[in-house]
């Protein structure tokens, strides 16, 4: 069996990992607190261990998938991004948090989509600009103005964190 | 019953109450819209703003409210593959599919007459059963609702595309979660890692927002583009083809109005499973069920249907008994007490015509959302066609907003992005982010309703087999999840 056949199984596995950390943890718990998620626990094992055959194409795995009639996909279902594109993806959203946390939700908006739009998207600056103000504007008309609903300060403007 | 119900009549139809159904019908299509905001949060936003109102007027805001709410989120579903709500993710299985062929506007025109029609029959259904309500409501016990949840889980499993292992790893998962927190029975902390946010467990809606909202920009963000796959201008003259395919799947359409009545009257399920099964038993006795999940009409009138009759039954027990349905009606409770309405039998005696302008007012507000949608269709359209560019930043923003606003916490705004990025990956791998959700709404109902049987049964595992009802349920588990290998062996029989 060469290195690229089990390439599948990753996921189920990674998977399997955390839910043996998940049933471990339980059994650290009172009877009554871990009768359910031990039940689940096992049982969402015994279906990765079902998924890790079909995965591999074992004859038992191609049994298991024609009787469940189960789609064994195996990789991406989605085309692998690059990973610049993903680190952006994943990493502007990231900033907003951030930014929420330490200024408040409206400047957070405001720069966030301005930055987003201008270097990620490549908008000129009117339009960047434009839109940013735009939701920042629908934000604070729709909470702070119409409901008279404070939305987040930010630590640096004297909020409480979490 | 005439007497209130006239008296009803003429409440409603003045300038004052129209104008409040239309500002209700109009904040719950907003509300419905933004993905986390939904009915509760709207009105539990609006409570303060009905304090000097005369309970008629606060009644109709209420119901354009409630109204409005279930449309206003199929558009999002349809349009962005972010559903408003949790019962609006079953609309996502069939609409966006279609947004992305160019046929939004198709798809808009189906669930707005699916909406209306299924909101007027949901309350039909209402006013029909009020008189044998609380033997319905009284049928269901600890062990039926657990085994209610497991049907609930099993069938959407099922309904995954033919993925029905994942969609079972994937609900084993979202059950784990909605273990963590505070443990009903013992009262101790259960996988919180010393996180005081997890304290009272992983929150529906961040989840919600982040599965669904985050993780579709971040998949959009990756390959680029507009929502709709297919190029040209955005094609806005296929409305009114999607409002004819309701009326050419009628038995669609009534099916998924029962259920939703159904599902709404009994306390504790809610919307969300009333619309998966609806989809569910829809793509199961379809000749073609391999089209669902492709943009199949019917997907979306099954979902909208009952996602709207649901709001009819669950005011069943909610005015019948004080027992509200969901989140929504426990919020709606409020209303109702902040304006001297006490629920219980004694208002369906003492309130006749609160009850019938209640009533009335839910019609006419889901009969304008969709109108107001059909007509926006046009416009709304083009949401499919704008630069993922400018729409992720602004989804996302207003997303994490919504996530936020549900109860003031920073940590929902964390949680939301951690879903995100688990939506996400669970995308890019083919494991259904569905059945996640479904576990997580059902997890809590599901221990709880165990326990409470175990303790009803002295730890007897007897009582979830020897009750009509739940045996029934426990027939419809094994149909469920045996279904696709019986099909397979008819149609190998056939050949």
């Amino acid at each position: 069996m060469d290195v690229d056949s089990l390439r599948p199984a990753r996921v189920p596995l990674v998977l399997m990992l955390i839910m043996v950390g998940a049933l471990i943890g339980s059994y650290g718990y009172e009877p009554s607190a871990r009768a359910l998620p031990a039940l689940v626990a096992w049982t969402t094992i015994g279906l990765l261990l079902l998924e890790l055959f079909v995965q591999l194409g074992t004859p038992l795995g191609r049994r298991i998938e024609a009787f469940l009639q189960s789609k064994a996909d195996g990789e991406e279902s989605q085309p692998v991004p690059v990973s610049r594109a993903l680190t952006y993806a994943v990493g502007w959203p990231g900033f907003l948090v951030a930014m929420t946390v330490l200024v408040g939700i409206l400047p957070a908006v405001l720069v966030y989509v301005f930055l987003s739009l201008k270097f990620v998207g490549g908008k000129s600056l009117p339009r960047a600009l434009t839109a940013a103000l735009a939701v920042t504007a629908f934000a604070w008309v729709l909470f702070e103005w119409s409901m008279s609903y404070q939305l987040y300060r930010g630590v640096l403007m004297g909020a409480s964190g979490f | 019953m005439t007497e209130a119900f006239s008296q009803a009549v003429s409440n409603l139809f003045t300038l004052q109450s129209l104008s409040y159904l239309s500002l209700g019908t109009g904040i719950g299509l907003l509300f419905g819209a933004i993905p986390g905001l939904g009915g509760t949060t709207a009105l539990a936003l609006l409570i303060p703003m009905t304090f000097g109102m005369e309970p008629d007027s606060a009644i109709v805001l209420v119901g354009g409210i409630m109204g409005g709410v279930p449309f206003g989120g199929s558009l999002s579903a349809i349009l962005l593959n972010t559903p408003g709500a949790a019962p609006n993710a079953a609309t996502c299985f069939d609409g966006y599919p279609l947004a992305q062929q160019g046929k939004a506007g198709t798809a808009i025109g189906a669930a707005a007459a699916a909406s209306a029609l299924g909101g007027l029959i949901g309350v039909g259904v209402m006013l029909a059963v009020i008189p044998i309500a609380k033997a319905i409501v009284l049928l269901f016990g600890p062990p039926e609702f657990f085994m209610l949840a497991v049907l609930g889980l099993s069938a959407i499993a099922v309904s995954t595309g033919g993925k029905l292992i994942r969609g079972l790893i994937s609900g084993g998962f979202g059950l784990m979660l909605a273990f963590v927190g505070f443990d009903d029975v013992g009262g101790g902390l259960r996988y919180t890692a010393g996180i005081e946010y997890l304290w009272d467990g992983v929150q529906l809606v961040p989840a919600l927002i982040g599965l669904f909202a985050i993780a579709e920009m971040i998949k959009l963000l990756t390959v680029g583009g507009s929502v709709a796959t297919v190029g040209g201008p955005a094609i806005i003259d296929r409305v009114l083809d999607g409002v004819k395919a309701v009326f050419g799947n009628l038995a669609t359409l009534l099916r998924g109005s029962a259920i939703g009545s159904f599902i709404g009257a009994v306390p504790g399920v809610g919307g969300t499973v009333a619309s998966f099964l609806s989809y569910t038993l829809t793509r199961q006795i379809s000749r073609e069920p391999e089209t669902f999940g492709q943009g199949n009409i019917q997907g979306i009138i099954a979902s909208e249907a009952a996602n709207n009759a649901k709001d009819g039954g669950a005011l069943i027990p909610t005015l019948a008994f004080g027992i509200p349905g969901s989140a929504e009606m426990a919020v709606f409770l409020g209303v109702l007490v902040l304006h001297g309405l006490e629920p219980g039998p004694r208002l369906l005696l003492e309130h006749e015509d609160v009850i019938y302008g209640l009533i009335m007012a839910l019609s006419l507000a889901c009969v304008l959302a969709s109108a107001v949608g059909l007509v926006l269709a046009r416009f709304l359209v083009l949401v499919t066609r704008t630069d993922v560019q400018y729409l992720a930043p602004i989804v996302i923003s207003v997303a994490l907003i919504g996530a936020y606003a549900l109860q003031s916490s920073l940590g929902d705004v964390v949680a939301a992005m951690v879903f995100g990025v688990i939506g996400y990956f669970m995308v890019r791998f083919d494991y259904p982010r569905i059945t996640m959700v479904i576990a997580l709404v059902l997890g809590g109902i599901a221990e709880r309703s165990y326990h409470q049987s175990l303790m009803m049964s002295d730890g007897s595992f007897g009582i979830f087999f020897t009750r009509p009802v739940a045996d029934v349920l426990l027939a419809l588990i094994i149909i469920s999840l045996t279904l696709p290998a019986l099909r397979l062996f008819a149609r190998r029989l056939r050949k």
